[in-house]
Order: C-alpha cells, then structure tokens, then sequence
C-alpha cells in the first residue's frame, strides 16, 4: 500500500495541519521531509497511510490548511509527486 | 524575602514553571531541526506554546514568534518599519528598548502624552501629533516607572483610521491585562515571557501582524537550500537554536496565567496596590505617584524626603524586601513626570504577591528614619 506525505513549509504549519488531522480521526506522523521530497532542502511532512490520503487531502482544504506538495511512495519505492 | 520587584521580572513563578524546565533540560532536543523522538518532544511543547499564546492574545499560531525578550521583539519591530529620518509618534512614558533603537536608527522622534494617569489628555496629544508622515506610532501599555495604563485601544483606533502602523510594548502588561491582538491590528505587540506570562528570563514574544525584516540570519530547519531567509512566519524571525527550556517554562506560566485568568489578575493586583496606597498615602514625607483610577497597574512609583532612592533601597534590601530604585531604564518618563534628577523608588507586584507583603512593606515605609 502506499504511504502519502504531504510537504508543508514549515514545522508550524506542518504541526497545525496534524492537529486538524488529529481532529477528524486521522493518524499522521510528523517526520522531517525526505530529501527526495523536498527541492528546498530541510521541512517538515506529515506521513498518512494510503488509504487517508485523499480524505487527508479534502479535510485540509476543507480547513484552509496549506500544504507545498503532495507525494505517494510505496515501500522501498521511489517518491511520486501526486495531485489529491 | 518580600519581593517587590516583578516589573523587573517575577521572581516567583507557579510551580509547574520550575519542573517543566527541569523536564526539558532532560528530555528535549532542538526544537524544528530532527525527527527523533527528543525533537519533536520540543517542537510539540513549542507548538503548545504558541497555541496557548495564540489563545490569551487572540492570534494565529503562525503570528507567534519566539524571541529572547521583550527588547528583542521591539527592536524586530522598530527596524523593520523604521529608517533613518523617519518621523515616529511615542508616548511620553517609553522604555529605552523604544527609544535606543529609534536613536541609533536617526529618526525623528514625536513624543506625545506626557501627563500621567489622563488617559483623555494622551488620546487628543497622539491625535495631534500623528501626521502624514508618521512612519509608525509606538506605545507602551503600561509604564514600566508609574504603573499609567494608557489608552491602547483608542491610540490603535487613531492608528487605523490614519494607516499607521503600531508597535505595542506589552512589556509589563502581557498576562496581567487583557490584550487582543486580533482587536488591537497593531503591526507588532513585543513582550517578555519572564514577567506577567510567569516564565523564566531568555523567553519572549513577539505577536506579528506583518513579516519582520531579519537583524538575525541562520538556520531555520526549513528551506535549508535557500541563503535567503523564509520569507514567511514564524520561521523568518527565529535563526539558530531556540531556549526550547525556556518555551517549557513558558508553557506552563502561560498555562497558569489562561486559568487564573488575565482581567482576575490585574484587578488582584490593582487592589495591592490600592491597599498600599490607602496605608502610606497620610505619610508626609512619601510622594506617591499613584492613579486612583483605571489608569493604574500594579507598579507604582515614590520618593522619600531627605532620602535618596538608591539609599531606601539599599536599607529595603538589608531587610530582605526588594525593589528597584533609578531610573528604571526610562529617562523619558521621568522627564514627562518630572523626576529626572532624583528618579523613584519602583514596588511592582504580581499575581503571586501575598496581602500580607504589602502590609509589611508598609509597615517598614511609614518606620523609615534617615540613616
């Protein structure tokens, strides 16, 4: 299954969107952002399973949270930016 | 000790403050750096903090910058509104921390309200001397010598409607007095964390309206690539390593400050104050500087005949009550309350200060012989 990671510019915003998330019954782990994720070196993402993250996606639009990116990966593969 | 000098900072802290430090010393890494358990044990407390900041002073989370103290956010402020020559309106009752910044930066200083305790009088000086060409109108709340409140929200009101922008000095008002940040559209509100908000020295605030200019560049933990500096809060304001102890510590006075409750506490401490002026104020030889009305905080200014500040201070200390005497690093207000050349005995209380201290500082005022 895949893993999504959502990028976010900074820890703050990043934190904020885990709150939300928290909120509405997901479950993201903060993690710094993988350097193949991210062109503008060190960040801060939240990892969801695969099967939250469109929803993840929804909730935090719903909520005006933004994110930079959004990518999937499945285990030991490699990043693939995504649109949700 | 019968401490008597919280404008200063507070001595006595809630007793979560402490162990919340200690915990962090223990258990907390840099804060927005790693993703091991230790960082974001930081980051976490440090996102509380905010939050919790965000909530007394009615804010986003994002509009909470982390500074070291409440100088540290006003010079943030000033230098990035300010430049040489640029016109800006002060009140007459302003900390060095305004006025240093503003002389090193060459501008052209207006200085409006000079009369204690009549907030009318402050509201029609700033009205006149807020011009096309004011560049900013800074203001403290309170006086950090006299205790005056001034009309903040009226002077913002001025501010809005003449498209100025305002810097605020929270300094010795934060925690005690309520403040919205949201209600105020001040650019800035600078404050310390280790006085009213109860947390330890190194510790501030700084609530942003606007993005700041940078007097600090370095490391962020975010868009490492760039040379330039996020261009976004709260990350822009905050280079290098954070007092992540610190924050802890400000967490939890915070935490104690929201549940106590801000309006509670500056009428707790109006009412020491009120008690200690109804005890001296038949005392011929004190001159009490005291407002008798709304415009009065929980520090409050005097001046004993025949002794100087510095030597009733001194005889204070020996027994064991403390306050501070000088000029409180605010000539300004001396100059607009005419005690510039003796300058004041400062007693400020907090919302930790027993009834039972004011008796006894008292007791020692109206018993004080020459030495």
């Amino acid at each position: 299954m895949y893993a999504y990671y959502f990028i976010f510019r900074s820890l703050t915003s990043a934190q904020r969107a885990a709150i939300v998330l928290k909120q509405e019954g997901f479950y993201p782990t903060l993690i710094n952002t993988p350097g193949t994720m991210s062109p503008y070196g060190c960040g801060y993402a939240l990892r969801l399973k695969g099967r939250d993250g469109y929803a993840a996606a929804q909730t935090l639009r719903r909520r005006s949270i933004e994110y930079q990116k959004v990518f999937r990966m499945l285990d030991g593969g490699l990043p693939e930016e995504v649109t949700l | 000790m019968i401490y008597l000098d919280n404008a200063a900072t507070t001595l006595q802290k809630p007793p979560g403050v402490v162990k919340a430090v200690e915990r962090a010393f223990a258990e907390m890494g840099s804060l927005g750096r790693s993703g091991h358990k230790a960082a974001l044990l930081a980051s976490e407390t440090a996102f509380q903090c905010r939050s919790v900041a965000a909530e007394i002073f009615d804010s986003q989370v994002e509009q909470v910058v982390f500074t070291f103290n409440a100088t540290h956010g006003l010079n943030l402020a000033i230098k990035t509104l300010i430049s040489a020559g640029d016109e800006v309106v002060i009140s007459g009752f302003e900390h060095n921390a305004v006025v240093r910044p503003l002389h090193h930066l060459k501008a052209n200083i207006k200085i409006a309200g000079r009369k204690l305790y009549d907030p009318e009088d402050t509201i029609r000086s700033f009205q006149k001397a807020i011009t096309p060409r004011t560049k900013a109108v800074i203001c403290t709340h309170v006086s950090n010598v006299f205790g005056y409140i001034l009309p903040i929200y009226e002077i913002a009101e001025l501010c809005r409607k003449r498209r100025v922008p305002l810097i605020v000095d929270a300094a010795q008002s934060a925690g005690i007095l309520p403040l919205s940040f949201r209600n105020l559209g001040a650019a800035f509100i600078a404050m310390p964390g280790h006085k009213g908000l109860m947390g330890p020295q190194g510790t501030g605030l700084l609530l942003c309206g606007q993005l700041p200019d940078t007097i600090i560049e370095g490391g962020t933990g975010s868009m490492s690539k760039s040379l330039d500096m996020p261009d976004y809060l709260p990350d822009r304001a905050e280079a290098g390593t954070q007092n992540i102890h610190g924050i802890a510590g400000l967490l939890e006075g915070m935490k104690y400050v929201q549940k106590r409750g801000v309006g509670s506490i500056a009428e707790y401490e109006r009412k020491l104050v009120m008690r200690m002026y109804e005890i001296l104020e038949d005392n011929k030889n004190l001159q009490i500087f005291y407002g008798n009305n709304e415009a009065q905080s929980g520090v409050i200014s005097m001046r004993i005949a025949g002794i100087p500040c510095e030597t009733a201070a001194e005889m204070m200390s020996e027994c064991d009550i403390a306050v501070r005497a000088g000029f409180h690093c605010a000539p300004l207000a001396h100059e607009s309350a005419g005690t510039e050349n003796t300058g004041t005995i400062r007693v400020s209380v907090s919302a930790l200060t027993k009834p039972a201290e004011i008796e006894i500082f008292c007791d020692f005022m109206n018993n004080l012989k020459k030495p």
